[in-house]
């Protein structure tokens, strides 16, 4: 057992130097450095329209998604909005359209976020649901209330009905007492 | 955000108007609050404070008033939040429809919109397994689609048939009624126009190109419109039977 364990202190300063030698390879590689001196060129980031984010950049590239969970609570549970704030807004500033007019996929990389996740190797699913270029609500459509159809979007008066016109949508039509499902 | 003069740059003359418009403002008000108060006021809210339960929004179907052949209010939904056909209508989402109810024994036909209840006492909030499904303080039922898992026992729980599921990818989302593929769905109320003061995208295209069968507000308000008709005139919830407590009511059935 002693020859084992002289066998292994003999090995230990190496480990230790191999271990240094790691740390002062790979060190500075993880550190922010200007595009071209690493291995992944670093993202390009697309530049944002407002003149500063709600909070410092450096900031906002640690904590944004502590942000958004956070809000995103307060917004969807009680309702409550923070100016400014909303992923709407975020969009609003970060996301431009391209050279060619088309606004970036959420999957390309000319999209904001996604220039940094793949980059982090980070996969979001937001834009799976969110819009992810800004919208202009047109008249009557969206918040700001008002009759989303057009003005000549009268009903069908009742005359005009042929014989199992009453089918009004595709659904099951409820028939009476219970539902209607196939 | 528009930018305010500071007071002490302002001429002699605009201070002394704001000092009017102050006073005017303050004895204005306390003219109106002893029992008085604005209607509109009562229902705004600051965007940046949490709903509250002193307010439950409901909604009033008058079925005689309701139309045969008229979707206005399906179009209106539709439209408002970015719902598109997939061209398989047996699973297209529908946060509204309308229904056909037929008498029977006497064969007397009658429509009705159907869509969420919004109730109190929600059975898709009570089987929810991962408390996606909620109710908002203010009575507005929802699905938080951030958490939702898509296991679809809400819709299976909801007598009323009210929630639909998304099943293939959507594109073109309207920023302000996100939905998503994996995820159940149903009427929101237009939280996003009633969170700022408006009504519901059916109740404004019913009022404005149809034959006005829906009544929009809040429920706790008694000077609202929505409170005095149904403290008026006969109203009923569909299943009442169940005991939901339901936020949409119907008169005529």
């Amino acid at each position: 057992m002693t020859g084992t364990s002289g066998h292994r202190r003999g090995f230990a300063p190496l480990l230790a130097a191999a271990l240094a030698m790691l740390f002062f390879a790979w060190g500075p590689a993880r550190a922010d450095q200007p595009a071209g001196t690493g291995r992944v060129p670093l993202p390009v980031l697309p530049k944002a329209t407002g003149k500063h984010c709600v909070k410092p950049t450096e900031w906002m590239r640690h904590n944004h998604m502590k942000l958004l969970f956070r809000e995103r609570d307060l917004t969807v549970y009680k309702g409550e909005f923070i100016k400014g704030r909303s992923i709407e807004d975020c969009i609003a500033c970060h996301v431009h359209r391209e050279p060619d007019g088309q606004w970036p996929k959420p999957t390309s990389k000319k999209f904001f976020c996604e220039t940094c996740h793949a980059y982090a190797a980070v996969k979001i699913d937001c834009f799976e649901c969110h819009a992810a270029h800004p919208v202009k609500a047109p008249p009557g459509v969206g918040p700001n209330g008002g009759n989303p159809l057009p003005a000549d979007a009268k009903p069908v008066p009742v005359g005009d009905l042929g014989a199992g016109a009453h089918e009004l949508t595709p659904m099951p039509v409820s028939q009476g007492a219970g539902g209607g499902s196939k | 955000m528009s930018k305010q003069p500071e007071e002490n740059t302002l001429a002699a003359p605009e201070r002394a108007r704001r000092r009017f418009l102050t006073q005017v403002a303050a004895v204005t008000g306390a003219a109106l609050a002893p029992g008085m108060v604005l209607f509109e006021v009562s229902q705004a809210r600051a965007l940046d404070q949490p709903v509250s339960g002193k307010v439950r929004w409901g909604m009033l179907v008058d079925t005689t008033k309701c139309t045969r052949g008229c979707d206005l209010c399906v179009k209106a939904c539709d439209k408002e939040n970015g719902i598109h056909s997939h061209g398989r209508p047996e699973t297209d989402s529908q946060w509204i429809r309308k229904i056909r109810l037929r008498d029977l024994h006497t064969g007397y036909v009658q429509f009705l919109p159907m869509l969420c209840q919004h109730c109190k006492y929600a059975p898709c909030v009570d089987v929810c397994p991962v408390g996606a499904s909620f109710r908002r303080a203010d009575g507005i039922v929802l699905v938080n689609r951030h958490i939702c898992i898509g296991c679809r026992y809400c819709m299976m729980a909801c007598p009323y048939k009210a929630r639909s599921f998304v099943s293939e990818p959507l594109h073109d989302q309207v920023p302000w009624s996100p939905r998503g593929m994996g995820t159940v769905e149903a009427c929101t109320f237009c939280v996003h126009r009633v969170d700022r003061g408006h009504k519901p995208a059916c109740v404004d295209a019913c009022a404005a190109d149809g034959p006005g069968a829906l009544v929009f507000g809040d429920m706790k308000d008694p000077g609202s419109k929505i409170a005095k008709m149904l403290a008026k005139e006969q109203s009923s919830e569909v299943r009442a039977d169940l005991k939901l407590d339901t936020g949409v009511r119907y008169h005529g059935i």
